[in-house]
């Protein structure tokens, strides 16, 4: 039992050092547990308010996860190198910030165009269920991998309607831990909602900061706290059913549907305008060719400076999430995530007010509290893909590693076979890392690259153009991190 | 992977790795560090020009609407203990009185700015203002007559213009400013009654003031508030949108605010930076460009399609006061405004 503990707190060092005390200190200093005479209303309304940005982050979820049922139901029934490029499409709309799409839009067509169809909560909704459903095609199609070998030659078998059927039935299982996932993902999301003009908790929490009235900004985060983390543990807590996992395979476990890529042609149209209107936002005039080649170099440099601590970060994410998913502790699991559904300035704000006087100077020029806090931001990430990457591993194998000391048998046996999903999850936490603003605005070091943060002061002053071949710079990383993952499904082993 | 071109890769990554951690710390040369939240693409071009004639290297971190103005206001708040900032240069006044006020910034020398009237001033010698911004209405051409142009901020509420009405978020940025000033200038009741006017009409409310701006553009409202810079950025690329200046409030002028912040590193270098910002070539330079800024000096010159102090008669007002009175604008906005 205490062995137990103690390989806990090791993985949970991270996030306890980058979160928890911070926060609690930050949250003390800040008069979180005095109450004023306002509090009882401000109680009241503000959880209306949670509760409001619950039930649209909720649906949201539910219809980012049918969608994503949709792609990844389709996406076992096609075959062929298109595959990957319609995988790609699929996660463009994910990897490239909307708003910067919004902008190439204006600046391409013209803003009187630009008339939003929905607004409001409809709208808010849409949008970040277009936006979130690939991550739900790429956790179903995680999720189908775990599925036995034979299940899935059985299904070719079948005829081709029966075996769609089939399948969607076989994920079924998983819909709700995806929407459980995706909702977690998007509650700290203020970027969208506040484009539709619909007000949400982090839009809250920041605008308290704003005034300097940090104390509330707390209390909103602990009632969201306190009403997500019950949902939260009763979804870790589904069965995990790893006997009936006996082989890893590819998740082309459909037959082949003739109408299969066309459906998703269709779907991914929209993807595929809206990166053409990027290319030619982006496309410079002859007088911009030099500016635009000088602009483009220093876009690749920053990405190409960052690259290696993004992927230190996610990497040590990642694998703080697997071991504490490989140990079994449920509740390591649920503290990881936490950090996820909070806005980033919040906890951001915290380490920078707890660290920075008692950090070494030469420490002040490294982006460390930085790293640490992105890491903490892919809590969620960490733990999701470290729960698919324990269950994926067969139950012969599991038995068999049970007969080695344990230390050899995770590290030599045991991580080896979690690499296939932790290697792309590890390409997904880099393309986060990489598009982080609110921790980096408050952490970086004066004059650390940030293409995100650049991304987003030319947006907001109009620069489209400059705004459109960023954001194409973006894409084709995100792209090559799909291809990366399209890659390891495809091998399965 | 053969052995040969194991190494390749490893020798590649080595070098990469070797160059991002070289690129990790900073060069020994006099450098100074600002936090600015005006135009990166106009203030970047400013900050050249003085490493360029001083030698002495900027590290800049600019803001973004991303996070809300939460970003560098807070940045600063949270580096009290040991600050790296030098000089705060805030593109609207009222978050930089807050920092004031809370010991945040040391007082200037004697004769920084010259030029410029003690109105747009710390009394106590903080922070000075330079190149203000004014908040207009954005109106949509087509929709609405010359005379039928808002005068007043009441005249939103008018029922003629029954959701044809949008603001930015009222919590951030120079709306939550207005606001402020608004509740200083009308009264909390009086102050209170316009939200509720305002909310009875059905305005509309948007992330930012561009989007405020875009909502007009569209044809979606007809009278957007938001500030000078943001119509004359989309008027420079063509579009057809007009201003008005809400004469019967007053127009309300949004100075830059520039400031050294206590116990900075580089105080030397921060104090040669500030002087050289509030001369009178930086607020042309700000005036000519996109952002349209409006000189504080009258002696500085005005493009034909630039705006001056001249021109208006801007609203007087008590920047300390309107500051202290951010918070409760913005709460009584949210409440009345955005609850759901």
């Amino acid at each position: 039992m205490k062995n137990r503990a103690v390989w806990m707190f090791y993985p949970m060092l991270p996030v306890l050092i980058g979160f928890y005390i911070p926060i609690i200190l930050v949250a003390i200093e800040d008069g979180f547990f005095s109450s004023g005479p306002e509090t009882s209303f401000v109680a009241i309304a503000d959880l209306l308010l949670v509760l409001s940005t619950i039930r649209m982050v909720a649906v949201a979820a539910l219809l980012a996860t049918l969608v994503g049922l949709v792609d990844a139901v389709l996406m076992a029934g096609t075959r062929g190198p298109l595959r990957g490029l319609i995988l790609i499409l699929l996660l463009a709309s994910f990897l490239i910030p909307p708003a910067a799409l919004a902008s190439a839009f204006q600046a391409c067509i013209g803003a009187s165009t630009l008339r939003a169809t929905v607004r409001d909560e409809i709208g808010a909704i849409l949008m970040l269920a277009l936006r979130w459903a690939p991550v739900a095609a790429a956790i179903l199609l995680a999720a189908a991998s775990m599925w036995p070998l034979a299940q899935e030659r059985a299904l070719r078998s079948l005829p081709p309607g029966v075996a769609l059927v089939t399948r969607l039935r076989g994920l079924r299982p998983s819909l709700l831990r995806c929407v459980g996932l995706l909702l977690l993902l998007m509650l700290p999301a203020a970027e969208l909602p506040s484009y539709a003009g619909v007000e949400t908790v982090s839009q809250r929490i920041l605008a308290r900061l704003t005034v300097g009235d940090a104390a509330e900004g707390w209390r909103l985060a602990m009632l969201m706290v306190t009403l997500v983390v019950p949902a939260l543990y009763l979804l870790s807590s589904s069965s995990n059913d790893p006997e009936r996992a006996t082989r890893r395979h590819p998740v082309d476990g459909l037959p082949a549907l003739r109408w299969a890529n066309g459906f998703l042609w269709l779907r991914v149209l929209p993807a595929a305008a809206l990166l053409l209107v990027l290319l030619y936002t982006a496309w410079p005039q002859a007088s911009e060719i030099a500016i635009a080649g000088e602009e483009l170099i220093d876009a690749v440099a920053s990405i190409g400076l960052e690259l290696p601590r993004a992927l230190i970060a996610s990497t040590l994410a990642i694998l703080c999430g697997w071991r504490l998913a490989d140990g079994g502790h449920r509740i390591g699991l649920l503290l990881l995530c936490l950090p996820t559904m909070l806005p980033g300035s919040l906890g951001a704000i915290a380490v920078a007010r707890i660290y920075r006087p008692i950090l070494p100077l030469w420490l002040d020029d490294l982006p460390f509290l930085l790293t640490v806090t992105q890491m903490c931001k892919l809590g969620a990430l960490a733990a999701a893909c470290g729960f698919v990457a324990t269950c994926v591993l067969p139950a012969s194998e599991r038995v068999a590693a049970q007969l080695l000391p344990p230390t050899r048998a995770r590290w030599r046996i045991r991580l080896p076979r979690a690499l296939p999903v932790l290697i792309p999850a590890v390409g997904i936490g880099v393309a986060l890392v990489l598009g982080e603003v609110e921790a980096t605005l408050l952490l970086a070091p004066p004059g650390h690259p940030s293409t995100s943060l650049e991304l987003h002061q030319m947006m907001h002053f109009r620069n489209d153009e400059q705004a459109a071949r960023l954001a194409l710079v973006l894409a084709i990383l995100g792209a090559t991190m799909a291809g990366l993952v399209g890659r390891y499904w495809k091998r399965g082993d | 992977m053969d052995m040969k071109r194991r190494w390749l890769w490893g020798s590649a990554l080595l070098v990469w790795f070797l160059i991002w951690l070289n690129s990790q710390f900073p060069s020994d040369s006099r450098s100074v560090t600002i936090y600015c939240s005006h135009d990166r693409s106009h203030s970047q071009r400013i900050l050249d020009r003085f490493e360029q004639e001083t030698g002495i290297v900027v590290d800049a971190v600019f803001d973004t609407e991303a996070t809300k103005t939460v970003g560098l206001t807070e940045r600063i708040r949270s580096e009290q203990v040991r600050p790296r900032c030098d000089v705060h240069w805030s593109n609207e006044p009222l978050r930089a009185v807050l920092l004031a006020q809370d010991g945040h910034y040391e007082i200037l020398p004697e004769g920084v700015g010259p030029g410029i009237d003690s109105r747009w001033r710390d009394e106590a010698g903080r922070w000075c203002g330079f190149a203000a911004r004014a908040r207009v209405v954005a109106i949509h051409p087509e929709s609405l007559s010359s005379s039928e142009i808002p005068r007043s901020v009441e005249a939103l509420a008018d029922p003629k213009l029954l959701g044809k009405v949008v603001m930015a978020d009222p919590r951030f940025g120079t709306t939550g400013s207005h606001l402020a000033i608004l509740r200083t200038t009308l009264g909390p009741q009086r102050f209170r009654e316009l939200l509720q006017g305002w909310k009875a009409n059905r305005m509309q409310i948007v992330s930012s003031n561009s989007s405020s701006r875009d909502r007009v553009l569209s044809g979606e409202a007809w009278v957007g508030l938001t500030d000078t810079d943001d119509v004359e950025v989309v008027r420079r690329r063509g579009a057809s949108i007009g201003e008005g200046f809400l004469p019967e409030d007053g127009v309300i002028l949004l100075p830059n605010v520039v400031a050294v912040v206590k116990g900075c590193p580089h105080p030397e270098e921060a104090v040669q930076l500030v002087r050289w910002l509030l001369r009178e070539e930086v607020e042309e330079w700000l005036a000519s460009s996109s952002s349209r800024q409006i000189p504080l000096r009258n002696e500085v010159p005005v493009d034909a399609s630039g705006l001056s102090l001249s021109q208006f008669e801007p609203l007087e007002i008590d920047w300390s006061a309107a500051a202290d009175q951010l918070d409760d604008a913005v709460r009584e906005a949210e409440r009345i405004l955005l609850n759901p």
